[in-house]
């Protein structure tokens, strides 16, 4: 967060709520957004190996069950499931990106 | 309180200076700084990198507070939140979240602030660029934008903090030009930081040296306005004031040997 941002903000008679609103949280938006993108990743890994190790239901116990009975086409469609969600993911949270960062430099007429 | 911005605004602050000091720490920043400016004056303050002129100007802004003495401003105290008195810093400080429009309206409260904002860009220049974002501006747009976010305002004071210094040859020219024509027109007290010297001739009614925390040197600029950089008599003033700003003893020899 810029320091000098906050400066000038107060020197206009922006306060409280009204700076927290209008200066920190948009200034603090990319990191946030990044670190939604970085642990919604982290999130599917993590749900991934749980469910493969030691879980009674879910895409991963049944994937490892169909691997005990060789249904090959059964462990295809847990693969591609989480492949899929984990897309889903993430084109959410670039979707975010790029309606709250539409003033960053980086995604100045990427988005319509 | 927001005065209108078209017409004349009550003309410009005094200030007063009074036996002021500011300390960081264990170095004197500003000692015994004592200073009148009239109402409507245009001062410019010129000195060495790290001399103390821009914490002078914060000091003034209320963005810092004084370690002794006093700053007053019109018959009142100074102090930040004021606003009637703002600043325009070296950077423009856009925020690049909002468009240029909604920049030039930060912290006005008023149901016609739209309206009062694309005016003040239109006295920039800048009137068919509010939809834009910040950073596709370029510096000398930004700084044009700071500017018309300070005059609407209505400021009777306007402190600046070296907001050329970062701009090209040509365009700060331009913009000198832009600042005083708009102080000419609105009539607020004006106090520039620079340290080209050349700047400071070219708008101030008064050059002010500050050396080692203190004010050395105040020389009236009698020039006729607008001034032609190159003329006989500016350039001798200009001479005249880098020569001082130059000559400006060191502090302390420099010992190689123990």
């Amino acid at each position: 967060m810029d320091a000098g941002l906050v400066e000038m903000a107060r020197s206009y008679g922006l306060q409280g709520w009204a700076l927290y609103r209008e200066v920190i949280l948009p200034g603090a938006l990319p990191s946030i957004l990044v670190g939604l993108r970085f642990s919604l990743g982290l999130m599917w890994v993590l749900l991934i190996v749980a469910e493969t190790i030691s879980a009674q239901s879910g895409i991963g116990y049944m994937t490892m069950n169909a691997r005990e009975f060789l249904q090959t086409d059964v462990v295809l469609v847990g693969v591609l499931l989480y492949a899929l969600l984990g897309k889903l993911a993430d084109l959410v949270a670039r979707g975010l990106e790029r309606r709250f960062l539409r003033w960053n430099p980086a995604y100045l007429g990427a988005a319509a | 309180m927001q005065r209108d911005w078209t017409t004349p605004p009550d003309a410009g602050l005094a200030v007063r200076i009074d036996r002021l000091g500011k300390r960081f720490g264990e170095r004197d920043v500003l000692r015994d700084v004592g200073l009148d400016v009239q109402p409507g004056e245009f001062v410019a303050i010129v000195g060495r990198s790290g001399c103390g002129k821009s914490t002078l100007l914060r000091l003034l802004a209320g963005l810092e507070t004084p370690t002794s003495g006093e700053v007053r401003l019109g018959n009142d105290a100074s102090g930040a939140g004021r606003d009637d008195v703002r600043i325009m810093f070296q950077e423009a400080r856009l925020l690049p979240w909002r468009t240029v429009l909604q920049n030039v309206q930060l912290g006005l409260g008023s149901r016609d602030a739209a309206a009062r904002a694309r005016d003040a860009l239109a006295h920039v220049g800048l009137a068919d660029r509010g939809g834009d974002w910040p950073a596709v501006l370029s510096g000398g747009q930004r700084q044009r934008v700071a500017l018309a976010r300070a005059l609407v305002h209505r400021p009777r004071l306007l402190l600046l903090d070296e907001p050329l210094g970062a701009l090209d040859a040509l365009t700060r020219i331009e913009m000198q030009r832009l600042i005083e024509s708009v102080w000419r027109e609105l009539r607020f007290t004006a106090v520039l930081v620079t340290h080209d010297v050349a700047e400071a001739v070219a708008l101030a009614d008064r050059v002010l040296l500050v050396e080692d925390g203190r004010v050395t040197l105040d020389e009236r600029v009698a020039l006729a306005r607008p001034r032609a950089h190159g003329s006989p008599a500016f350039a001798e003033l200009e001479g005249r004031v880098l020569a001082r700003v130059l000559d400006a003893p060191t502090r302390e020899p420099i010992k190689l040997v123990a």
